[in-house]
C-alpha cells in the first residue's frame, strides 16, 4: 500500500505549495465571486433571470390621456416598462441631492433619473410622452414621442427598443384615424340610403378597433420533437464554468510535480526503494483526483452556500460527471508530465480551451466555426453535463454521453502517458 | 573469509553504439569501503544506477547477498541504501517529514518508523532543525539529510554517489565521518564515487580507477600509489628528441620515459614536446635527469614534478586530469 504514502505525501506537498493553493482553490473563487456578484444573479447572458424583457423608462408628461396610456400599454406587451425608480437607484446615480429629485415622485425626477441611466449604459434608450399628446393625437394633430438614447451603448438593444416604441406608435396613429375615419363616415350617413345607413350603425356597435383582433396573428410552434430548454442564470454558468476551466489547471499542477520529482531527483530515489512503478504513479494520480473533487466541492459548495446555485436532484449524476472530468484533467496532466511540455507553457492553451469549451461565457454568444472547435475541448462537454443536472433537473441517463466523452479524453491521454512515461527523463 | 556483499561481473551498459559502462566487474566485501574513482563522466554514476535497480544493463550480472539485482529486485532493494548525487528531497517538506516518507517506501510504519527517524536524525546531527523546511537549509545539512535519508531502513550496504559535491568543509568532514563511523561501528559496507582523490584515499579500503567506462585498475590506495615508484616527472622540451628520452628511461633512478600526447601549436609558437617521466626516486631522478639534459645541450622549457598519490596514478594511467 505504498501508494498510499504517496498520495499523502503529494497531499502534504501541495497543502505547503502556497501558490499551488492560489491557482487551484482561490483563483477560481476570485472569478465566480466577483461576477456572480455583479451579475446579480441574472442569467449567462447578463440579463435578468426573474424577467428577461428589456427595461424602458417611459416619463410620461400626458397623465392619463387616452393615447399615452394606451401606448404605454402598448410598449408593457413587449418591454418592462420603468415609470418610477427606487430611491436606492437615485442614491447610486448621486441624484439624491439634486434639486429636481427633491419630489422623488415628480416626473422632473424620474425624467433625470432615466437620463443619468440611459447615460451610464444602465439603459439602451428611454421614451418621453409630452403634455397633450393625447389630446393632440384626438384633435388629429401631431405631436412628437421623444426616444432618448446613448449613441456609444449598445446598438442592437437600442434599434430593438426603437422598433418597438414605432411599431407602438404607429398602431395608436392607425387606430386613431380609423377611428376618426369610421366617425365621418357615420356624420355622414344621414345623407346616404337606408341600407347603407344599417350597414354603418352595424360597424359602429361592432368593438372600437383598438380591441379587435388584428387580421395577422402571430402563434409560436415548436418542432413535435423539440425539448424545451432552458437556459442557465449568471450563477449556472459562472459557477460551473469557472470550476470546469481551474479543474483542468490540475494539468499545469501535475505537469509540475512530475518535473519536480524528476529535478530533485525523488523519483530516482524512490526507485531504488521497494515501491513499484504503477503504485508510484497511481500514488500521484490519486492525489491529483482528489484535489479536483475537493476543488469542484469547494466551488459548488460556495455556489450553493451564497448564490443558493441548484446543483439538480441527482447527485450520483454529479458525483459520476465530476470523477469524468477530474479523471480526463489528471490524464491530460499526466501526458504533459510524459513530454517535455513545461507548466509555464501550458497556462496560455488552458485559457483558450476554457475560452472555447464556454466556462467564461455561453457557447451559443460564439460564432458557428468555433462553436465547432469547442467540441473538441473537454470543457465543453463537462459544462453542457452540468447544466444539464443543474439547469434542466436532467438524470444520470442524460448526462452518460457527456461522462462518455471525458472518459475518452481521458482513455486517449492516458494511453499516450503510459507509452512516453519516463520516470528518470531528464528535467 | 569474508563474504562477498557485491559482486558486478562484465557490466555494460551501451546507449546506441555507445558503451558508458564497458565491461566493469568489481566485488565489494561485508565491511569493506570500495571507492569508484574517475571524472565526470567516466561511468560511475551510471553503474550505481544499474546495481541500485533504476535500469537494467545491456549484459553482464550484478548480485546483492547472492541475490540477483534483476530477478529479485524488491527484496535486493529492502537491503540496501542509496545516496543520490542530487539532493533527493522534498525542498517544501521538512526533514522529519520526509524521512518519514521514505521510511515508509521501505515498509516501515509505526514506533518503528519514529523510532528510526530519531535516530538517523541524531546520527547525523539535524534532530535541532528536523521540522524546518528543507529548503531552509544550507547546502552541508541538505547533504546530511540526504545521507540520512539513505540509512532510514538501516541496510547492509550504502551506495554513495558523490555525496560531497557542493558541501562546505565543515559539512564535508561530517560526511566523512559519518561513513567511518557507519563503517567501524556498524560494519556497514559502502561503495563510495568520487572524483576528489582524497577523499577516496582516505575513507576507502580499495579502489577501483574507472575512465571511459571501464575499469583501469583496482586495488587498494596503497598499492595503487606504490605503481608510480617515486612519482613522475614532467619534462617539457622544444621537440622530440628518441635519443635523450632513451637515455633517460636509462637512468638509474628513473622506471620509464615516453612521450605525452601534445596540442597542435598555435601559429608562431614553438612546437614543444613533454616527456613523462616514472621516476623510483623522484629527487635522484630530478638530478639525474637535468644533468643529462645539460650534458646534451637540449633547452629545456619546463619540468613538473607530480607526488605519487591517486590524482597522479590516475594521470598515469589514462593520462588525463581527475577534473579534466
Amino acid at each position: 500500500m505504498n501508494w498510499i504514502s504517496v498520495f499523502m505525501n503529494d497531499l502534504r506537498r501541495v497543502m505547503k505549495d502556497r501558490a499551488e493553493l492560489v491557482t487551484l482553490f482561490l483563483l477560481p473563487l476570485a472569478f465566480i465571486l466577483p461576477i456572480s456578484f455583479a451579475l446579480g444573479g441574472g442569467d449567462g447572458y447578463g440579463m435578468t433571470a426573474g424577467n428577461h424583457r428589456t427595461e424602458l423608462p417611459v416619463i410620461n408628461y400626458d397623465g392619463t390621456g387616452t393615447s399615452s396610456v394606451s401606448l404605454i400599454d402598448s410598449l408593457g406587451e413587449s418591454l418592462d416598462v420603468e415609470q418610477s425608480f427606487s430611491a436606492d437607484l437615485r442614491d447610486r446615480l448621486g441624484l439624491s441631492g439634486d434639486p429636481d429629485c427633491a419630489n422623488a415622485q415628480s416626473l422632473a425626477c424620474s425624467e433625470k433619473t432615466a437620463r443619468a441611466l440611459v447615460r451610464r449604459s444602465g439603459r439602451a434608450g428611454m421614451v418621453v410622452i409630452p403634455e397633450g399628446f393625447s389630446t393632440a393625437i384626438e384633435q388629429g394633430q401631431k405631436t412628437t414621442l421623444i426616444f432618448y438614447y446613448d449613441p456609444a451603448g449598445d446598438a442592437t438593444r437600442r434599434m430593438q427598443l426603437e422598433g418597438v416604441v414605432k411599431g407602438a406608435a404607429a398602431k395608436i396613429s392607425l387606430t386613431t384615424q380609423l377611428n376618426q375615419s369610421n366617425a365621418q363616415m357615420q356624420s355622414l350617413s344621414t345623407f346616404a340610403p337606408e341600407a347603407f345607413r344599417q350597414s354603418l350603425e352595424q360597424q359602429a356597435n361592432a368593438p372600437a378597433l383598438a380591441d379587435q383582433q388584428p387580421a395577422v396573428q402571430f402563434t409560436e410552434l415548436t418542432p413535435s420533437s423539440y425539448v424545451p430548454q432552458s437556459y442557465p442564470d449568471t450563477y449556472q454558468q459562472t459557477v460551473p464554468g469557472y470550476t470546469v476551466m481551474y479543474v483542468f489547471f490540475l494539468i499545469a499542477y501535475l505537469n509540475a510535480s512530475i518535473r519536480e520529482e524528476r529535478h530533485f531527483g525523488t523519483f530516482r530515489r524512490l526507485l531504488s526503494t521497494p515501491i513499484s512503478r504503477p503504485a508510484l504513479l497511481g500514488g500521484k494520480l490519486a492525489a491529483a483526483i482528489f484535489i479536483g473533487m475537493v476543488q469542484v466541492a469547494i466551488m459548488f459548495g460556495m455556489g450553493y452556500l451564497m448564490f443558493g446555485l441548484e446543483l439538480g436532484h441527482d447527485w450520483l449524476a454529479l458525483f459520476l460527471l465530476t470523477l469524468a472530468l477530474v479523471t480526463c484533467a489528471t490524464a491530460i496532466g499526466l501526458a504533459s508530465g510524459a513530454s517535455r511540455i513545461s507548466s509555464g507553457i501550458l497556462t496560455a492553451p488552458l485559457i483558450i480551451g476554457a475560452l472555447l469549451g464556454g466556462c467564461m461565457f455561453p457557447v451559443d454568444l460564439m460564432p458557428s466555426f468555433l462553436r465547432t472547435i469547442g467540441l473538441f475541448m473537454p470543457h465543453t462537454h463537462a459544462l453542457i453535463g452540468y447544466q444539464n443536472l443543474m439547469v434542466r433537473g436532467y438524470g444520470l441517463v442524460e448526462v452518460l454521453p457527456q461522462i462518455g466523452i471525458l472518459l475518452l479524453f481521458a482513455a486517449v491521454f492516458f494511453f499516450y502517458a503510459v507509452k512516453r512515461f519516463d520516470f528518470l527523463e531528464e528535467a | 573469509m569474508p563474504e562477498k556483499m557485491l559482486e558486478v561481473k562484465n557490466l555494460v551498459k551501451s546507449y546506441g553504439s555507445v558503451p558508458a559502462v564497458n565491461d566493469v566487474s568489481f566485488y565489494i566485501e561485508t565491511g569493506e569501503v570500495f571507492g569508484l574513482l574517475g571524472p565526470n563522466g567516466a561511468g560511475k554514476s551510471t553503474t550505481i544506477s544499474m546495481i541500485t535497480c533504476l535500469f537494467p544493463p545491456t549484459s553482464g550480472s550484478i548480485t546483492v547477498l547472492g541475490r540477483d539485482v534483476q530477478k529479485e529486485a524488491n527484496a535486493v532493494k529492502k537491503i540496501i541504501g542509496v545516496v543520490p548525487q542530487d539532493l533527493a528531497l522534498y525542498p517544501t517538506l521538512s526533514a522529519r517529514n520526509n524521512l518519514r516518507f521514505f521510511g515508509e517506501m521501505y515498509g516501515l510504519g509505526g514506533s518503528e518508523l519514529r523510532a528510526r527517524v530519531e535516530s538517523v536524525l541524531e546520527y547525523v546531527a539535524m534532530t535541532d532543525r528536523a521540522n524546518d523546511a528543507v529548503k531552509t537549509y544550507s547546502g552541508g545539512m541538505k547533504r546530511r539529510i540526504n545521507l540520512a535519508a539513505g540509512l532510514i531502513h538501516n541496510p547492509r550496504i550504502l551506495f554513495l554517489d558523490e555525496p560531497t559535491v557542493g558541501v562546505d568543509p565543515q559539512s564535508r568532514n561530517h560526511i566523512f565521518e559519518s561513513v567511518e563511523r557507519l563503517n567501524r561501528e556498524q560494519g556497514m559496507s559502502i561503495l563510495y564515487t568520487t572524483h576528489y582523490m582524497e577523499e577516496a584515499e582516505r575513507l576507502c579500503n580499495r579502489i577501483a580507477i574507472i575512465d571511459q567506462g571501464r575499469i583501469v585498475a583496482i586495488d587498494t590506495p596503497k598499492n595503487l600509489i606504490a605503481m608510480l615508484g617515486g612519482g613522475i616527472i614532467k619534462i617539457g622540451l622544444k621537440g622530440e628528441n628518441e635519443p635523450l628520452r632513451a637515455a633517460i628511461a636509462g637512468l638509474p633512478a628513473v622506471l620509464s620515459a615516453a612521450w605525452l600526447p601534445v596540442p597542435e601549436p598555435e601559429p608562431g609558437q614553438i612546437n614543444r614536446a613533454v616527456l613523462k617521466v616514472e621516476a623510483r626516486q623522484a629527487n635522484d631522478a630530478l638530478i639525474q635527469i637535468l644533468n643529462l639534459v645539460s650534458e646534451k645541450d637540449e633547452t629545456l622549457m619546463s619540468i613538473e614534478t607530480l607526488e605519487p598519490n591517486l590524482e597522479s596514478v590516475f594521470l598515469h594511467l589514462t593520462g588525463k586530469k581527475l577534473r579534466e
